[in-house]
């Protein structure tokens, strides 16, 4: 099996070099190339890195994110022991994500709410989420693009209740993704202007709750 | 006709003219007791023979099979559009929140794979790339060209439905893209971004 997996991911980053030039050799497993060449992970760090891709896999956690995040370490000069804490966390947060989303949620979901967890959200926001969308009869719908509104909002240093109720009330109205987009774009607006992110998120989602007229996709 | 011929055909009935044409009219004709049978024998074979049907002609006006004709060819490009001919779209990462349903087939994929459109303004700068998750942050992957007027940088990338991070990476440095929204999970100190393809709103 590991033969396989070690062969498999040679293929893959052999593919990955010859695209990019053949400019490179540092690989990951799981076929992450290091671009610049300048910095490679330590045989311990693969080595942890790919035990931890064996043990999302066996949970049926996707393992693709953590190996696209050891590949943004080393393209930000990270250093390995900050890669290997960032990868580890975000092993976990996915874990806790698919806690709180369902067993149902799809890796992007995931993810988002990993990033969601990662920024601030707690699993009962998560959870909070996913029970508003079923209430309001959208159970068919992807939780992905509120959770990276929502991310993109805590990431502006707006309080995590005030974001959570504002996305909260969003999903609760079945608002279209168009909705989302323009309360992320109209809140830094707002704190470019000088507005503090809390009011600047309770206006504008207030005046998106309250437009007349707006069209609701099923 | 003078009114003197009128008065004399109405003399003509008052004399029972009438009466002794409708009493030879009505008179028996002798006939043949063979001929009799033969006649009646043949109204037998007639009535047992089965009524002859008039063959159905299907018609239709020129008018008429050209607008059927017209009908059914825009029910049938109707139908190949919505099966097979999905439009193709070129959206701005900074619209990746509401461009979720621009889905373009790409030859030889069996997933849906959409096209989207990187733009990053940066006129000073003399090589630009996009690197995240969907090119193993490679900045030599996917040089972005530079635009015929101003300083925008652009590539259409084909990617799977999903959640995808990214930054753009700027004669060597990196900057996140300041239409779309941020990763949140910035490990390593430079911020990225966040594009959503595909899949259900």
């Amino acid at each position: 099996m590991k033969i396989t997996r070690t062969v498999f991911a040679f293929l893959i980053g052999s593919a990955s070099l010859t695209n990019a030039g053949a400019q490179q050799s540092a690989t990951l497993p799981g076929g992450f190339s290091s671009p610049e060449g300048h910095t490679q992970l330590s045989p311990a760090t693969r080595q942890a890195i790919t035990q931890l891709g064996d043990s999302l896999r066996a949970v049926h956690l996707p393992d693709a994110p953590i190996y696209a995040k050891a590949a943004e370490g080393l393209l930000k000069a990270a250093d390995e022991t900050r890669i290997l804490a960032a990868v580890r966390t975000l092993a976990r947060e996915l874990g806790e994500a698919r806690e709180s989303l369902g067993g149902g949620a799809d890796e992007s979901e995931l993810t988002a709410g990993a990033s969601a967890l990662h920024v601030g959200a707690t699993p009962a926001t998560l959870a909070q989420l996913r029970e508003t969308q079923r209430s309001a009869g959208g159970g068919d719908r992807s939780l992905a693009v509120p959770l990276v509104a929502l991310v993109d909002l805590l990431a502006r240093r707006v309080p995590p209740p005030v974001a959570s109720a504002a996305i909260d009330s969003l999903v609760a109205k079945r608002a279209p993704p168009e909705d989302f987009a323009a309360l992320r774009a109209a809140v830094k607006q707002d704190i470019l202007a000088g507005r503090t992110p809390e009011a600047a998120v309770r206006a504008r989602a207030q005046g998106l709750l309250h437009a007349d007229g707006r069209a609701r996709t099923p | 006709m003078s009114h003197r011929d009128t008065d004399n055909d109405r003399r003509s009935l008052e004399n029972g003219t009438i009466e002794r044409v409708i009493a030879t009219l009505i008179e028996p004709v002798p006939v043949r007791p063979a001929w009799r049978a033969e006649l009646l024998a043949g109204i037998d074979r007639d009535s047992e023979r089965p009524a002859p049907v008039a063959p159905t002609r299907w018609s239709l006006r020129p008018v008429t099979a050209m607008a059927a004709a017209m009908g059914c060819m825009m029910v049938g490009a109707t139908i190949a559009a919505l099966v097979l001919g999905r439009p193709q779209r070129g959206p701005s990462a900074s619209d990746v929140l509401t461009d979720l349903t621009s889905t373009m087939p790409m030859p030889g994929e069996q997933a849906t794979v959409s096209v989207v459109r990187f733009i990053f303004v940066a006129p000073n700068a003399s090589r630009v790339s996009v690197v995240g998750d969907f090119n193993r942050w490679n900045p030599a992957a996917m040089p972005m060209r530079r635009s015929a007027k101003g300083g925008a940088w652009l590539l259409d990338i084909p990617l799977s439905p999903g959640r995808h991070v990214y930054s753009f990476s700027v004669d060597g440095d990196l900057a996140a893209d300041p239409a779309a929204p941020q990763s949140g999970d910035d490990d390593f100190g430079v911020p990225s971004s966040v594009v959503l393809v595909g899949g259900k709103a």
